[in-house]
């Protein structure tokens, strides 16, 4: 059974199962597109718990690599560009995170969209499909063709169905993230095209990594063997970084974000950004660890900048959106600084938190999104006593801000805990402990924002809009209905899963992200 | 005779499309009434035998030397040949419907039109194939003589005659600088046949160099005017606005292409590298893309949006004969990279320009992009069309060109020209801007005011455009042929 094919596959059937779907009833169209997500949901939950085993990591140990599908493409200047798809441990729970996630943002959509409701769930699957391709991609260039055509979705995702400056938004996130790609296509390449010795036959990535493993990596364009991986490092990060994102190359994001519908925010966050820190992990530290060692602590500092700076940035905030989005790039900080530890329990926990990250954003965006649909502002200043009126939404939002903190039996708890304990022990970065209790400095300010936002929207006195109008302008705001409801619980339970029972998911990941450690001298 | 006869097959192709206009024409002599329809079938029943013809070539790898070597049908003129008619085909489709529209006046002359764009086809073809410089000025004259008339096909419109008058003057002072340059060439080396110029060059002291390189840098403005580069492109976006706008995508397409494969054969096989060549090309390289891409960004036509963005794809190609380092490995994929940019950018911009000519002038909604608002809504098949053009133009997977273009990006880092790939990359990722914007203002923008009646569903050009699409599209997952029949004929022609 070709597993994974089926799953970048399904998610398209439905998307044009929805498109014709809808021209019998445009009410059709936000059921089948929600049955239709539920369909990879299951296949990956099916394949995770079945024919998945823990596997070790795809590109240090090819063979280990899990449901592995190759099949021939074209030719490239006589190297061989192939389908060729598996899954391993940093792969697989990033496809359950896609599709869960989608599926709860379809659902949450359905009250949140109005407009042109079959062409936005075709798109939102149609993204679906895109991102696990990125995730279960191990051909270098079928990875770029996914890694580009999420951004298509995108695009008329943000730009139709966003905000008030949607248009600049999209356009703003579209040509900053193709630039990144682009750059990062040409280090990649640089890599390949410089291959020496028995070189490799076809644009694999673990044939690459095997290479460069193995010392075959030979100068280029007047650079010597190690310039040219410092170079091709240095590209790869900039094309990364932008995407993930780190500070400086973060100021899309905000845009983006703010003027991203609801559903799209919850997929933007949770998933997109992983892709950034996936494809760092992958190319970056897997492919050339020695120079992501050597540049550790430039490295540890723009993730620990990224850590305060974003928490700054969120601080300053009195848009919800904006606070939640901020301090996204905060907690991709974390990442940055786990990966680079290169310890076992660091990158183990760097991968976690890619997932506890996607969940507890994602849930986060819903929970503002329920906000702003009830009370149409999302200003801090201009709400209160939410909790008086709609009780869930307000327990969720509680909830989810203590994930955000890292409160034990959640799951940013065992995730931050693992990346300060892989942390501490590194042996890459310089004055790691120093280096990791600044990046905790983070989590204080995370709960500085959060209480002080959720303090001020969802207790005291009910009020909805400026503090010295007539009326309290609030008087159709309800609780969150069902539609809204189901997938915040069903997150919510997630991200207590992961906190109480971390194994859940770093079982899987564990090997994998084993596997990335040792590649440096010291890692435990 | 018959032996004779024989040797003349691998040129098949050339001779269906001049039999067919010449057919034409006999039959507009002898006919009373003026039959279009008549002209239009047999049009296109030449490019169709030509297109089998040459495909049957490509197949049977023909390489054949003829009239005494200076016609050459190898495997790289053919390739083009193949990417020249599908460019001439997709037009003609296309043509009945728009100039029975546009311009009423002139459907009497539907059979000129079609013969005008058969010879100018058979030119281009012959450019392809030329292996002396005589034969290429002929062809190349051949080819633009027609593409004149056709720029001011539509008489009474002001704007073509202008562009038809730009053209013209620009392309005659362009065909005798170019016509100079090659009496200097021939000067220098006595030959005219492209071995002969490269053997007589190596080895050549430097009075023949300084002859031959002053007359290279004639030749180079020459064909940059038909490529139009970068500062040899003045012309382009008058003639493409002014010109019924098939006839603007068959000179931006076809035209383009045949004006490159010139470029490459003769500059690869002809001229060697001494003689300076490389830094000029790199320089016209970035100059074109640079700004096409720029003056792409701030039109207000679509149009002319589309003329500028052709520009910035011909610096695209130029990068893949930027790095040419000799007849080596990396030379030749980086070549046939190329190539392959080329044959998918025949029908993208082709299809994307006929988008054009059914919205701006079918349709007569207007030429800006604020007259598209809410199109693709009104007629979805054409929006979802145009959106796989302008992304794969972007070099966005939605359709071959997305490969094509990272294959000149990967052939230039191959060769060790990582900084032309890098400066290639940034205008890609910025003609993103220009090109989503056609489509936001088809898809997400709201028509100020009533929104525009589309009347009519033009069967021809429908079908031009649905091919060009799906071409574009099935190409990405079938790329391989064309990239190694490409990169296999640029070996051949490099000898690697």
């Amino acid at each position: 059974m070709r597993w994974i094919t089926l799953l970048v596959v399904l998610p398209l059937v439905a998307a044009a199962a929805t498109l014709v779907a809808s021209k019998f009833d445009r009410e059709y169209a936000k059921y089948v597109a929600f049955v239709g997500s539920l369909l990879p949901l299951g296949v990956s939950v099916y394949v995770w718990q079945v024919p998945f085993d823990r596997a070790a990591n795809a590109l240090t140990h090819p063979d280990e690599a899990q449901l592995v599908e190759r099949v021939p493409w074209f030719e490239i200047a006589g190297y061989e560009v192939e389908y060729f798809v598996a899954l391993d441990g940093v792969s697989m729970p990033l496809v359950l995170l896609t599709t869960l996630l989608v599926s709860a943002a379809i659902m949450s959509a359905w009250n949140a969209i109005d407009d042109a409701q079959a062409s936005f769930y075709a798109l939102v699957l149609f993204l679906e499909a895109a991102l696990i391709g990125v995730f279960v991609a191990l051909d270098f260039f079928l990875f770029y063709v996914f890694w580009e055509a999420v951004l298509i979705p995108m695009y008329f995702l943000i730009a139709v169905w966003g905000g008030p400056r949607r248009k600049y938004a999209a356009m703003k996130f579209f040509v900053y993230t193709n630039v990144a790609s682009l750059i990062m296509f040409i280090g990649v390449v640089a890599l390949y095209f410089n291959i020496g010795g028995p070189g490799v036959a076809d644009l694999s990535m673990p044939s690459l990594t095997q290479a460069i493993a193995e010392g075959h990596l030979t100068g280029a364009f007047g650079l010597s063997a190690d310039a040219l991986r410092l170079a091709a490092f240095a590209a790869l990060f900039i094309g990364f970084a932008v995407k993930v994102p780190v500070v400086p190359f973060h100021t899309w994001l905000p845009d983006a974000h703010v003027e991203a519908p609801t559903p799209v925010s919850v997929i933007l966050a949770g998933v997109l950004l992983k892709m950034g820190t996936y494809a760092l992990l992958r190319f970056n530290f897997t492919m050339l660890p020695e120079t992501a060692a050597a540049l550790a602590a430039p490295i540890a500092l723009v993730g620990v900048v990224s850590v305060i700076y974003g928490a700054l940035l969120a601080m300053a905030q009195t848009d919800l959106k904006r606070i939640v989005a901020y301090s996204s790039i905060s907690s991709m900080g974390y990442v940055v600084v786990g990966l680079v530890a290169y310890t076992q329990y660091a990158v183990g926990g760097a991968t976690f938190q890619m997932v506890s990250h996607g969940l507890i954003s994602g849930l986060m965006f819903m929970v503002v999104g329920v906000v702003y649909h009830e009370t149409h502002t999302r200003e801090v200043g201009e709400i209160s006593g939410l909790a008086h009126r709609a009780p869930l939404v307000a327990g969720v939002f509680v909830a989810a801000a203590f994930a955000y903190m890292g409160l034990p039996g959640m799951s940013g708890f065992p995730a931050e805990l693992f990346v300060f304990m892989g942390g501490m022990a590194s042996a890459t970065i310089p004055y790691a402990p120093v280096v990791v209790a600044a990046a905790m400095f983070g989590i204080v300010l995370v709960a500085g924002y959060l209480l002080f936002a959720m303090q001020r929207t969802l207790f005291g006195e009910f009020r909805v809009g400026r503090a010295d109008a007539a009326t309290d302008g609030g008087e159709g705001v309800t609780d969150a209905s069902l539609s809204e409801a189901v997938p915040m619980l069903v997150l919510l339970a997630a991200i207590l899963a992961l906190g109480i029972q971390p194994d859940i998911a770093y079982d899987m990941i564990e090997a994998s992200t084993a596997s990335v450690a040792e590649l440096v001298e010291g890692g435990v | 005779m018959v032996d004779e006869l024989a040797t003349l097959v691998p040129l098949a192709p050339e001779f269906a499309v001049i039999g067919a206009a010449l057919l034409i024409l006999v039959i507009d002599t002898f006919s009373r009434e003026k039959h279009g329809a008549v002209a239009l079938v047999v049009a296109f029943t030449g490019v169709a035998v030509a297109f089998v013809a040459t495909l049957f070539h490509l197949a049977e790898g023909t390489d054949a030397l003829l009239f005494h070597d200076t016609i050459v049908v190898d495997g790289f003129a053919l390739f083009f040949n193949a990417a020249v008619l599908i460019a001439t085909v997709l037009v003609l489709v296309s043509s009945t419907e728009y100039i029975e529209k546009f311009c009423p006046e002139r459907r009497e002359n539907l059979t000129e039109f079609a013969v005008l764009v058969l010879f100018a086809a058979s030119g281009m073809l012959l450019m392809a194939s030329s292996r002396s410089l005589v034969t290429a000025f002929i062809a190349l004259e051949l080819a633009a003589l027609p593409s004149y008339a056709l720029v001011a096909f539509a008489k009474d419109d002001k704007a073509g005659i202008e562009g038809a008058m730009k053209y013209f003057l620009l392309g005659a002072l362009t065909s005798a600088v170019f016509l100079y340059g090659i009496s200097l060439v021939y000067g220098a080396t006595g030959a005219f046949d492209f071995v002969g110029i490269a053997d007589a060059l190596t080895g050549a002291d430097g009075d023949v160099f300084g002859l031959a390189g002053l007359g290279v840098l004639l030749i180079l403005v020459g064909l940059g005017f038909k490529i139009a580069a970068f500062p040899f492109h003045v012309w382009a976006p008058d003639a493409y606005t002014g010109a019924p706008t098939p006839v603007a995508a068959f000179l931006s397409s076809a035209s383009k292409i045949a004006g490159f494969v010139l470029l490459f054969r003769l500059f690869t096989v002809a001229f060697p590298t001494q003689l300076d060549w490389l830094l000029a090309i790199q320089i016209l390289a970035v100059a074109t893309m640079t700004y096409g891409n720029f003056a792409a960004a701030v039109q207000s036509s679509v149009k002319r949006m589309l003329a500028y963005s052709s520009i910035g794809h011909a610096g695209y190609v130029l990068i893949a004969l930027a790095v040419f380092t000799g007849a080596d490995a990396d030379s030749a994929f980086a070549l046939g990279a190329g190539m392959s940019h080329l044959f998918i950018y025949a029908l993208m911009n082709t299809g994307a320009f006929l988008v054009v000519a059914l919205v701006d002038d079918y349709w007569g909604v207007g030429y800006t992009f604020e007259d598209y608002a809410g199109i693709a809504r009104q007629a979805p098949v054409i929006g979802v069309a145009m959106a796989v053009f302008m992304f794969s133009l972007a070099g966005l997977p939605t359709g071959a060109g997305f490969l094509s273009k990272l294959a000149v990006f990967a052939g230039a880092v191959n060769s060790g020209f990582w900084w032309l790939a890098v400066l290639g990359g940034i205008n890609s990722a910025l003609s993103l801007y220009y090109y989503t914007r056609v489509l936001k203002w088809m898809w997400v923008e709201e028509p100020e005011g009533a929104t525009p009646e589309l009347e009519g569903k033009p069967v021809g050009i429908y079908a031009a455009i649905l091919v060009a699409a799906v071409g574009t599209v099935v190409l990405l997952f079938a790329f391989d042929p064309v990239l190694s029949t490409a990169t296999e004929a640029a070996e051949s022609l490099l000898g690697v």
